[in-house]
């Protein structure tokens, strides 16, 4: 099913394998070299930057190309129904199968704009079929995730099966809702099933040899997967969703207790098991939920002011972190706080100081003084935001 | 498979018995790195406190609270600064290596919470009276004696917005975006000052071999304010004027390809392609719209399709010819 040559996805496999241990120092140039030379790649991938550029370039052609043809055809008056878009759509994904087959394309950019191009001629033009039906969105989340687990599977795209879960889980959701007061007030629970199941299933085939050209397709699942089901038994989450569907304005929800506990403990849960397994994919899941467990509280409790909270905040992760970096100065349990080294190193140090430079100095805004030349501008980039 | 691949190719004698071992051996005891976690934690608790603190001091500026916090912020400040100067390496004009990763976040910490101060002081103070230019202007070079003494790049790249910011113009993305008035002729020439400053100083930093890992910030930064002054002084003025402009571009981007193609910067090459597209389409549709009206909106289309196609090409061969060295640099 899988569109790409699988000699070659194999070599790439195993390739990046070797490469891991070639940047940690392990395997010496010439293995490396004698290695490809050995398993070669037939596929026409550039670096990521060109990876962008010509993704940009594709969807200029096809935005161009697409309206000139439309406007060939205006005359015909065949423009305005969504059979013509369909047609569009089509014609990219013909382009793509050609790219990707006889050019051997491999995410070039053009490969990846064309893709995602036809999946979204596609599914708009079916929710514009079916908009006028009272079933719409559970027709398009069952129709949006049908395609994207065909793109997945013949593609094997990560943002693909990203989407693809996310359709899924709107279709789950669309169809419960049916059900009427008996589903609403059992939702929450049948999507942390759904997110659990999704989960259990990702982590037991992200190692097999049948699937082992989705390997990151399964670790997004996985990602996802968590994150959904945190949400679903999440506080916030929980009683807006409620009183949307509702139109009520609640004070509080049935079995609030046990909404708070999943919201407040899940994180620390997810964050445990990933130490103990190792597990890293639960580990930053855990970090990243920490926050919106943080979040969830802050909105229903305000025990101190926002600027409070948030040096307190700054406080106790300092000194959380200089301290777990002490601690692990020296490997303990497995663990290290050093760097497993990469060959990428200064680039990302690179793209560190940008990210800096654009977080602090977010709230600064130059002020244009009529008169003197270079006078504008208000203080320096720190973290001092707030209207002075 | 993991396991497998690594038996494979030593049977096959791709892998020596050495290397091999030594795989061998780190995969048996496998080290758990949580060295990102860290510095995201770190970088987050970075950004909080200085946050947090900085609008402490604004909302208590009445009350006596202030002066705590006032208080606390400068011996924060010392305390960090001291503490790194303490850690820090010898000096060097060549690159000297953070001692470790706690060292940057301690460093941007204490810068930050200088500012604070310095804002803080002029604000309820006046210290530096009715001129701001002043009040900028201090922490600027401040900043920049920081970057270079203790040699942390993201000091640097603050130490540059701030000198955006003395000369009453932005240079993060985001603010470019949000803020950024190009409607103005003096705008436009304050960021083609600025820029051509910048790429001067990275010039500079390589040519007199100073800190010569700073080049790729005041270069990154450099090409982005030039290019985009130009363009936007090529969209202000009519069309007999632009020209002008245009010419200016071709300038700057041959001296930057040529530049970026000697150190196989792919990265720069296609700032170089991007910003004389738009430059280049924005002439063809303003020349189409000219001669033809009518049937301008089909030549364009046909131009887009046509020059897509010609760049894509272009680019996959400018891209053979670096191959090894698509990164940033």
């Amino acid at each position: 099913m899988i569109i790409y040559n699988k000699t070659w996805l194999s070599n790439l496999l195993l390739i990046r394998e070797v490469e891991k241990q070639y940047h940690a120092g392990l395997v010496s140039d010439d293995e490396l070299r004698n290695i490809k030379r050995a398993y070669p790649i037939g596929f026409y991938t550039p670096g990521f930057l060109a990876r962008v550029g010509m993704f940009l370039l594709t969807v200029v052609i096809s935005v161009f190309s697409s309206s000139f043809l439309s406007l060939v055809f205006a005359e015909a008056r065949i423009v305005e129904y969504y059979g013509w878009f369909i047609f569009l759509g089509i014609i990219h994904y013909v382009i793509l199968e050609k790219m990707v087959r006889v050019n051997h394309h491999y995410r070039s950019g053009v490969d990846d704009a064309l893709l995602w191009i036809f999946a979204g001629l596609f599914a708009g033009s079916f929710y514009w079929a079916v908009e006028s039906s009272s079933e719409q969105y559970l027709l398009a989340s069952g129709f949006v995730f049908l395609l994207c687990l065909f793109l997945t599977i013949r593609f094997s795209d990560i943002l693909m099966s990203l989407v693809a879960y996310l359709s899924a889980l709107a279709f789950v959701f669309f169809a419960w809702q049916k059900t009427g007061a008996f589903g609403l007030a059992t939702m929450p629970f049948l999507l942390m099933t759904f997110s659990g199941l999704s989960y259990v299933i990702a982590k037991r085939y992200e190692n097999k040899d049948i699937t082992r050209f989705y390997t990151n397709n399964f670790l997004i699942l996985q990602v996802i997967s968590l994150i959904t089901f945190y949400i679903s038994g999440n506080y916030y989450a929980v009683k807006e969703l409620n009183d949307m569907l509702n139109g009520t304005v609640s004070e509080t929800i049935p079995l609030a207790w046990f909404f708070w506990l999943w919201t407040i403990f899940l994180p620390f849960i997810y964050i445990g098991l990933g130490i103990r397994n190792r597990n890293r994919v639960l580990l930053r899941s855990g970090l990243l939920l920490l926050v919106a467990a943080v979040l969830t509280f802050r909105y229903y409790y305000h025990l101190m002011p926002l600027e409070q909270a948030l040096s307190l905040g700054g406080i106790i992760l300092l000194g959380l972190s200089v301290w777990v970096t002490k601690y692990l100065h020296t490997p303990r349990k497995g663990f290290t706080a050093a760097e497993v080294k990469t060959q990428r190193e200064f680039e990302l140090l690179n793209l560190e100081s940008l990210a800096i430079a654009d977080t602090f100095s977010a709230a600064v805004e130059p002020v244009a003084e009529e008169g003197t030349s270079f006078g504008g501008g208000r203080f320096g980039g720190g973290g001092a935001s707030g209207g002075y | 498979m993991n396991n497998t691949v690594f038996d494979h190719l030593h049977s096959e004698g791709l892998l020596s018995d050495e290397s091999f071992k030594k795989i061998k051996q780190r995969q048996s005891s496998p080290l758990f790195s949580v060295h990102w976690e860290l510095k995201t934690a770190l970088y987050t608790g970075v950004l909080l406190l200085s946050t947090g603190l900085g609008i402490l001091v604004y909302k208590n500026i009445d009350s006596i609270g202030h002066q705590v916090v006032l208080a606390f912020i400068a011996v924060l400040c010392a305390g960090c600064l001291g503490w790194c100067n303490k850690n820090k390496k010898p000096f060097s004009f060549a690159k000297v290596e953070s001692p470790n990763s706690l060292f940057d976040y301690v460093l941007l910490l204490g810068v930050l919470s200088f500012l604070s101060l310095i804002g803080y002081l002029q604000v309820q103070y006046g210290v530096f009276g009715d001129k701001y230019g002043l009040a900028t202007f201090l922490p600027m070079v401040v900043l920049f004696f920081f970057a270079y003494y203790f040699d942390h790049i993201g000091v640097l790249t603050l130490a540059i917005t701030n000198l955006a910011i003395w000369m009453g113009v932005t240079v993060t993305p985001k603010d470019l975006l949000e803020h950024a008035n190009f409607n103005n002729e003096k705008f436009i020439y304050t960021y083609l000052l600025l820029g051509c400053l910048l790429l001067v100083a990275g010039w500079a930093t390589n040519y007199y071999g100073i800190k010569k890992h700073f080049a790729f910030s005041y270069h990154h930064y450099g090409v982005h304010v030039t290019f985009i002054a130009l363009l936007s002084g090529y969209f202000f003025y009519d069309y007999g004027l632009s020209f002008i402009w245009l010419s200016c571009l071709a300038v700057l981007t041959w001296f930057i390809f040529k530049d970026a193609y000697r150190k196989r910067s792919f990265y720069f090459l296609l700032l170089c392609v991007l910003y004389n597209y738009i430059a280049f389409s924005g002439l063809i549709i303003r020349s189409v719209i000219k001669v033809a009206e009518s049937e301008g909106f089909y030549l364009i289309s046909l131009y887009f399709v046509s020059s897509g196609f010609g760049l894509i090409i272009f680019l996959t061969n400018l891209n053979r010819k670096l191959k090894s060295n698509d990164h940033l640099q």
